[in-house]
This record gives structure tokens, C-alpha cells and sequence, in this order.
């Protein structure tokens, strides 16, 4: 018949079909391996030089630290010779990720990752990468390098171990102050709170009134709870001349600024509804100024003198649940949440994410926008938020770009009421007078940890260490700082070239982390917490609580919800004690009770 | 002589003839043998290249096996068999192993369920999701029928519900999330009412339309292919007899049919203890409690934020627990629907 395919035609054709499905498969199975690449972006391996691969977990800050620290480490060991191959340079391969490098995910690649640094912040706890005989699977030891000292430049005659704060020192020691062991080096922390809008307090009149301020707000009490004092313009620190001058120094003060706020047409927050656990930290912020870096790490240490308490250990540590703190952060949370004109409608939007945040915060300030005054976010977040700057630039100017406008950290105000029996009217007690001038800031109740280490399986062992060296210099970190904004917790000067080109907030950020008055809360490799995650889980670091045989965990979305949930702030603070009673304590944690 | 002549040319006949039959009886035999050679030859060589062939099919099935079968025995022999194991074993952090610790996670969370209410709460939603998934299969079973008929506009009716299978579920799930939280209060002309994902009261609900209105596309699939395979004789019998589409799918689509919902049902009684909504997807770690169930407690505390090692061992547990429960159960389902359902085939 015309036009059919004689046999021996039907046979090619067979065959060719089959080739061709065989080379569809094929470059579709090589497509996924070839896209299995572990070590390095993109760039190409210079046969000249020793590689050194270092995997930097993103986590917000960006990698162009990384990279400027990439580019000033091959620079300084540019004529490096390597004695065993004679290859004189040395390469750096970065790869920065972020979802891809949690702790889990690196301890079960490290063996065949081809990475040799890794700088991971959530690394989780300490205890978890080094046994307690100080051997460990992952890390390499660098004890040494940590402990040399430095022979030239500007760290010459210290190192790393002299320029690191005690905190960290506590929680990356592995050893002892005598005969020290390190493993590991924190990474970076940064503040959490409040992002205020400085252009917009200036135009708005949002500061105390003051002689900088003569059209600002009229009411403060200060510190000292007294309205018509000196110090009712002096800010949380109750210091003049300090950054959080003009901000609201109490949580009365507070109340009156959001009234303002409102009634001048400006919404004071939005936060992201995606993620609850921007506003939980803020109160954890709270919480912790409330109590002062001491009374807060007891809940992390189990050691101590509580205020409220008294003599704390961990038989009774319990207690900790109702500390005075966790209630004054509920009773904040409350009085924003139940009036729906102090937040953007988004807040409350599970679609809202921490990006889209800081976007509408950002754009609020275009005209025909409702201003937003607060940006509840990380000290990270202008990292983050560079592509929304970016755009905006773009559309409305130069002067809406990243690092012009006037952004800053808002410190937690205190908890000071000026009333005879020291509580006011929202029933928070005041707090104690010795924790009115700390600026606390940290990780909250954790053992967790962030990490620079060096991978166990590395083959360029030498390099590496000269790498994590070279990274822990003073010049380093502050580069660092400057150009993410965050903190490394090390003893380092900025230059003021070097402040002056960070941008505002990140300036006010660099100032509170580094004030005489700042006080860091750092995590604890206490066994207790960190063996007993399950059961430390339930609210211990945070605010869940069982009401009504339910168990809220988002107390912000608890008091929205106050119409159907009928929940109050004083019973979300009952309900929080639940898992933590005197007999599930002794039950849970007998076997680490004992003596 | 001539007497003489004929006794010797008689015995020389005789011979010539005993000779040439001696010789003909050769021939025939020889003949014969080659014959039966050849046809003996021919049979070999029918028996030769079927065994070759044979042998190469078992190459074949052999190596396009293996992958598969050791795909098979890590990721499921080997895992179940580990799972089983850590399931008895406890996690020290201080040493970053596990250790025998005998029955106690199992114990664990039998407590649990009894006395923590967040565990109960699970079990309830978990129950929920399996009886919800029971109530809307009717409905799934009719959609396909009308998409079986043909009705008008089924066409445009199969690729919608088909779309949730082809498109990206994260984009399902933005696209639901903005719907539900953006456009349907405006729609309703509630622009401020809460979010229906972030109010306790709601989020269950909204989660189960959104699931159901997603797996419509996986019963449509089987389904409709079941009704496919109907044989076409059967329906116009149907018709000439005057049955009604109803009529037809109560008598013929439906029996015909049973053995995939007989399947459906069979293997959906695991789902009470693996479904999870999409709580994970919608909110990662941070579900709210209201939508909790097994699934999902098990799951972010092996997978996520939360996630730690040290719950390996008790996730384990409570999936010995699982199937201790479901096994019989899907036995006790199977023989239940074998017994009193029809028995048809086709």
C-alpha cells in the first residue's frame, strides 16, 4: 500500500525512536545530576591556586560581606605557596545558602560536602557537634588559633580569645579558662525590636517635647515616672545626649505616642503575619528588658537571685514561669491587638510575609500612603530589604533608596508607672529600679548557637585555619559590621569613615550592642534545657499557653481573635504555667534533679 | 546349454535383485536417517532461539529492575527496618547517639494521647479529616460519573478540577491564601473581617475546603477510568431497557466500579493517621493548634524548625503504634467491603 513503512522501515524507525527516548532520558537524568553540585556559585576553579571552600548561611545578612572577605583573604595570601603542591595563591569558593544549610541538614552532608568552613547561624546546640569528651565528628578543633596571638597590625599582641566578650566565652569554651577548647566561633547576633520611622517622628512631632523638640509630645513621665522632670525627654536610658532621646521612656509614655500617632493619622505598627515569631521576639524583647540580662538568663542558667523569687536553682526554677516580665509583654501585646487602629489590617494576614512587611513599611512613607511608624523586625532586616529599596529608588528617587532615609532602633521602654503602690493601671508591678539603665539584647531563651567552624573532613586544614583567623580580626569584623549591620560578638572598633557609611539604623543598632549600658543575653549549654527540648518547647522560651482545653501559641493572634476566644491577657499568663508546675518539673526532669 | 543358461542368469537375476534391494533398502534407510535428522535439527533450533530470547528478556527485566528494587530495599526495607529499631531507642545528646531504652516511647504516647490534649485534639481532627474524606466521596464518585455521561460543559468541568493536579502546589497555596484573605472579604463585603487562616475558629475549615476542592483531581482520575473500562454493551443494554442516567449508575456504573472504591477505602484508613491537611505547606512549624493532627505533630517533629533527633525515636514509636492500630483495621475494612459489597467482574 502506498505510503505504509515496509517492515525493514518499520524496524529503523523502531530503532530510532528508541535512541531518541534513550537520549531524552539520559540528558534528563544527567540535568539532575550535574544540578547536584555541592561547592561553589559558579565561579571557575582556578588550577593555579588552592581552592578553599566556605559555605555561609544567608539568613538575611546578605553575602556581600562574604564576598568583600573573600576578596581581602585572597589579597592578604595572594603569594601563600602551598608546600605540598608548590601552588602559590589561594582561591576562595564560596557558596551561600540558606534553607539548604540548617544544622541537620550540614551534620549529615559534612562528610562528603567538600566544604571546608562553614559560617551557620541556628547551628543549634553546641552540645549536638562536640561530646563531652571533647571529640567531635564534624568539627575540627581550633583551639590554637583562637588562642595564638597576633604578632602584627592592629590585633597585635591579642587574639581572638582576648577580643571575644565573656558571654561567648561561657557558651563556645569547651574546656576550661585554664586549659581552653574551642570548636567554634558565634557568628553574628543581632538586636530585635522595633524599626522606627526617624524622618517620620521628625515631621509628625513624635518626640518628647524638648528644646530639640519644642512641637513634640507633651505628657512623658520618664524613667522616674514623674511627668514635668528633666528625664522625660531622655529616653528609656533616662541619659541625655544618647540616641533614644525623645522616644518614649515607658510603657505609659508609650500608650501616649500610639494615641498620638493615631489621631495625627499615622498607623503606628505592621509586622508580618506569616511568621508570629517577629512580634513574639519583640516581647521576649520586652520581657527581658523587664527583667534585666540577670533576671532574664536565669531562665536559661537555672542559678541565681530573682527579684520576684528569690533564690533560684534548678529545683525550683519553675517559678520563673510567672515572672512579672512575660506579663508585662502580654499586657502590651493585649492593648495593641485589641485596638485594631494601632496595626495595618495585614498584620493579620497569613499572606503577609516578613517581606512584604517590610515593604509596606517602606512604602508607607509615599505620598498618598498612610504612614506606618514601626517595622516589627530583626536588626537584619535593611539587608534583607535592599530589592524593595531598590525598586523604590527606582519609581520615586534617589532619596527613597537603601541607607538614605532615616531608619532607627527603638530600645524597649520600661516599666515604670509613677503610682504610689508601683503598679499601674494595666496592672503591671513596676520594675526593679537596677534594671532601668540596661539595654538588653540577645538570642532569648536558648542554647541554641550561631557558628564559624571548620569542617573535620577538610584536606586543607591549614588554609582554613589561616581563613577562620583572618575572618576573626578586628578589621574583619568590623567590615563586617559595617557592611550588614549586625554584630559580631568581639571587641572591635568602628572607625567613624566606617559608621558613617553604615546607614542610620544600623548605626543606632552598632550603638545600643556596644553602649556601656548594653547587656547581652548569650545562650546556655545548660543539660537541662538542652536535653529536655520537648519539654522546655511548651512556652519556657516564649508565650504558649493552655486555655480552655486549648493551647494558644501566638499570643498576638490570641487577643485578635479576643471576640471568639474571649481570651485576656492575665488568663493567657495563668494558662502559661500549665506545663510548668512544680510536678511536671520534678516529673520531666527528674533524672537531671537529682543532687 | 539353454538349460544351463536360464539356472545361471536366474541366480544372477536373484542376486542383481537381492543386491539391488539390498541397496535400495540403504537408500530408503539413509533417507530416512537424514530425514529424521533434519526435522530433529530443525526442532533444536526452534528450542535454541526461544531459550536465547528468553535469556535475553531475564537481561533485561534484570537490569531495568535493579535500580528500582535497590530503591526498594534503602528506601523502604532498610528505613522501615531502622524505623523499627529506633522505635525501642532513646537519643543522648551528650553523645550524639542512640541507646535501647525499651518500651518507653511507645508508653509515651499512649500517656500522651490519654492525658495531653493537644495529642486528643489530634486524634479528633485526625478522625475528622478520614470521615470528612468518607462524606465527600459520594461527591467525587458523582463528578466523575457526569464527567463519564459527557454532560455539556464537561469538557471545561474536567480541566478545572484537573488543574489543582497540573499546577504547583505552592501556587495553589498563595493563590488561596490571598483569595481567602484579600478577595473574599471584599467579595462579601467584609473588607476587615479577620483572616479566615489566622482566626482559631475558622482555619480548620477553610483548610478542608481547600483540601477537598484539591483532591477532587485524584478521584476524577480513577474514577472515571473505572467507569471507562464499563464495557459499552452493558449501557446500551441499559438504555434499551429505559434506564435513566441514575438508574444506570446505581445498577451498572456503581457495582461495576467497586473494586476501585473498595481500594479507595481500603487504603485510606492509613490516612487517619498520616493526613495532615496542608498545615505544614500554609504555616510550616507554626500551624496553629486548632488544626493539629497526627500527621502533622509527627511530622515537624522530624522535619522543620522544631524538628530535633532526639523525637526520632519517639516518631518511630508512635508509627509502630500506628500500624498496630491500622493494619488490622484495614484488614477488618477490606473483609467488611468484600463481604457485603458486591461481587462483580468484567
Amino acid at each position: 500500500m502506498k505510503g505504509a513503512l515496509s517492515p525493514k522501515e518499520k524496524i529503523v524507525s523502531k530503532k530510532i525512536l528508541a535512541i531518541a527516548l534513550i537520549i531524552v532520558m539520559g540528558v534528563t537524568c544527567a540535568w539532575a545530576l550535574v544540578g547536584c553540585n555541592p561547592n561553589g556559585d559558579s565561579e571557575a576553579i582556578d588550577p593555579n591556586k588552592t581552592q578553599l571552600y566556605v559555605a555561609v548561611k544567608d539568613d538575611g545578612i546578605g553575602r556581600e560581606w562574604a564576598d568583600a572577605l573573600d576578596d581581602a583573604f585572597e589579597a592578604e595570601y595572594a603569594d601563600w605557596e602551598n608546600p605540598e603542591t608548590g601552588k602559590v595563591g589561594i582561591q576562595v569558593i564560596l557558596t551561600v545558602k540558606n534553607e539548604e544549610f540548617s544544622a541537620q541538614n550540614i551534620k549529615n552532608t559534612l562528610s562528603f560536602s567538600g566544604n571546608d568552613v562553614y559560617f551557620v547561624s541556628s547551628a543549634g546546640s553546641l552540645a549536638g557537634w562536640v561530646n563531652e569528651n571533647l571529640t567531635s565528628d564534624y568539627l575540627l578543633e581550633i583551639t590554637d588559633i583562637v588562642t595564638e596571638k597576633d604578632t602584627s597590625g592592629t590585633d597585635n599582641g591579642t587574639s581572638i580569645l582576648d577580643r571575644m566578650n565573656d558571654n561567648s566565652k561561657k557558651y563556645y569554651n569547651m574546656g576550661t579558662t585554664e586549659d581552653p577548647a574551642y570548636f567554634g566561633l558565634p557568628y553574628w547576633y543581632a538586636s530585635k525590636g522595633l524599626v522606627y520611622d526617624k524622618d517620620l517622628f521628625e515631621d509628625k512631632g513624635f518626640y518628647a517635647k524638648s528644646e530639640s523638640f519644642p512641637n513634640g509630645i507633651e505628657g512623658y513621665i520618664g524613667i522616674d515616672g514623674i511627668n514635668g522632670t528633666e528625664d522625660d525627654s531622655y529616653g528609656p536610658d533616662g541619659t541625655k545626649g544618647t540616641p533614644d532621646d525623645g522616644l518614649p521612656p515607658t510603657w505609659t509614655d508609650f500608650k501616649l505616642l500610639l494615641n498620638t500617632m493615631v489621631a495625627k493619622g499615622v498607623t503606628p505598627f505592621t509586622w508580618t503575619g506569616q511568621h508570629d515569631g517577629y512580634f513574639v521576639s519583640w516581647m521576649n524583647q520586652l520581657w527581658a528588658s523587664y527583667e534585666g540580662a540577670e533576671g532574664f538568663s536565669l531562665n536559661i542558667t537555672f542559678d541565681g537571685y530573682d527579684d520576684q523569687f528569690g533564690q533560684i536553682d534548678k529545683h525550683n526554677a519553675y517559678q520563673l514561669i510567672g515572672q512579672n516580665g512575660r506579663f508585662a509583654a502580654l499586657k502590651v501585646c493585649e492593648y495593641i491587638v485589641n485596638d485594631s487602629r494601632y496595626y495595618t489590617q495585614n498584620s493579620f494576614k497569613t499572606a503577609h510575609s516578613h517581606t512584604n512587611a517590610q515593604l509596606e513599611y517602606i512604602m508607607s512613607a509615599v505620598d498618598g500612603n498612610t504612614p506606618i511608624a514601626f517595622l516589627v523586625e530583626g536588626g537584619w532586616w535593611e539587608n534583607e530589604a535592599k530589592g524593595a529599596f531598590a525598586e523604590m529608588e527606582a519609581v520615586y528617587g534617589a532619596e527613597y533608596g537603601y541607607g538614605v532615609r532615616n531608619f532607627g532602633l527603638l530600645p524597649a521602654f520600661k516599666f515604670v508607672s509613677g503610682s504610689a503602690d508601683g503598679i499601674d493601671e494595666d496592672g503591671i508591678p513596676d520594675q526593679e529600679e537596677s534594671t532601668l539603665n540596661e539595654f538588653v539584647n540577645g538570642s532569648g531563651v536558648s542554647t541554641d548557637c550561631s557558628m564559624a567552624f571548620i569542617n573535620k573532613s577538610t584536606k586543607v586544614e591549614e588554609i582554613a585555619k589561616l581563613f577562620l583567623k583572618f575572618a576573626y580580626s578586628s578589621e574583619m569584623n568590623a567590615n563586617f559590621t559595617s557592611i550588614t549591620g549586625v554584630m559580631r560578638d568581639f571587641d572591635y572598633e568602628m572607625s567613624s569613615e566606617q559608621i558613617d557609611n553604615m546607614t542610620k539604623y544600623s548605626a543606632d543598632n552598632y550603638y545600643y550592642c556596644t553602649s556601656s549600658t548594653s547587656k547581652r543575653i548569650i545562650s546556655s549549654r545548660n543539660p537541662i534545657l538542652a536535653n529536655n527540648y520537648s519539654f522546655f518547647s511548651n512556652g519556657w522560651g516564649s508565650f504558649i499557653t493552655w486555655h480552655n482545653d486549648n493551647r494558644l501559641v501566638v499570643p498576638q493572634t490570641a487577643f485578635y481573635n479576643k471576640a471568639q476566644n474571649a481570651i485576656t491577657a492575665e488568663e493567657y499568663f495563668e494558662g502559661m504555667a500549665y506545663y510548668y508546675t512544680q510536678q511536671k518539673w520534678e516529673t520531666s526532669l527528674a533524672q537531671y534533679l537529682e543532687g | 546349454m539353454k538349460k544351463e543358461e536360464g539356472i545361471f542368469s536366474r541366480a544372477f537375476d536373484k542376486v542383481r535383485r537381492k543386491i539391488k534391494w539390498f541397496f535400495y533398502g540403504l537408500r530408503v534407510k539413509i533417507f530416512e536417517m537424514r530425514k529424521a535428522r533434519r526435522q530433529r535439527l530443525n526442532k533444536e533450533e526452534k528450542v535454541g532461539t526461544f531459550k536465547s530470547k528468553r535469556r535475553g528478556e531475564i537481561i533485561f527485566i534484570t537490569c531495568m529492575m535493579i535500580y528500582p528494587w535497590l530503591c526498594w530495599l534503602v528506601n523502604y526495607l532498610a528505613n522501615t527496618a531502622t524505623s523499627v529499631i529506633l522505635a525501642f531507642e532513646s537519643y543522648d545528646p551528650t553523645t550524639n547517639s542512640y541507646y535501647i531504652s525499651g518500651f518507653n516511647n511507645i508508653v509515651r504516647f499512649i500517656n500522651e494521647v490519654a492525658n495531653d490534649p493537644l495529642m486528643s485534639r489530634s486524634l479528633v481532627n485526625s478522625l475528622i479529616l478520614y470521615g470528612v474524606g468518607l462524606l465527600t466521596m459520594p461527591l467525587h464518585i458523582l463528578v466523575s460519573y457526569t464527567i463519564y455521561k459527557k454532560i455539556p460543559g464537561w469538557q471545561a468541568w474536567r480541566i478545572i478540577l484537573f488543574l489543582p493536579s497540573i499546577i504547583s502546589s505552592i501556587v495553589w497555596i498563595l493563590i488561596y491564601r490571598y483569595f481567602v484573605e484579600f478577595a473574599l472579604p471584599e467579595l462579601i463585603g467584609q473588607p476587615n473581617m479577620p483572616s479566615l487562616l489566622k482566626d482559631g475558629g475558622t482555619v480548620f475549615m477553610t483548610l478542608l475546603v481547600y483540601t477537598q476542592w484539591l483532591g477532587f483531581a485524584g478521584g476524577l482520575v480513577l474514577y472515571t477510568g473505572a467507569m471507562s473500562r464499563i464495557p459499552v454493551s452493558l449501557v446500551e443494554y441499559g438504555k434499551l431497557e429505559g434506564m435513566t442516567a441514575m438508574k444506570e449508575f446505581y445498577h451498572i456504573t456503581l457495582p461495576l466500579i467497586y473494586p476501585t472504591v473498595s481500594v479507595m477505602l481500603t487504603t485510606g484508613v492509613m490516612g487517619i493517621f498520616t493526613s495532615q491537611l496542608p498545615a505544614y505547606a500554609f504555616f510550616k512549624s507554626e500551624a496553629p493548634a486548632e488544626i493539629y493532627s497526627f500527621g502533622y505533630i509527627f511530622f515537624i517533629k522530624v522535619f522543620g524548625d522544631n524538628a530535633s533527633v532526639a523525637e526520632y525515636p519517639y516518631s518511630a514509636a508512635s508509627s509502630l503504634v500506628f500500624t498496630a492500630v491500622g493494619f488490622p483495621l484495614t484488614l477488618l475494612v477490606k473483609n467488611l467491603l468484600e463481604k457485603y459489597g458486591p461481587n462483580t467482574e468484567f
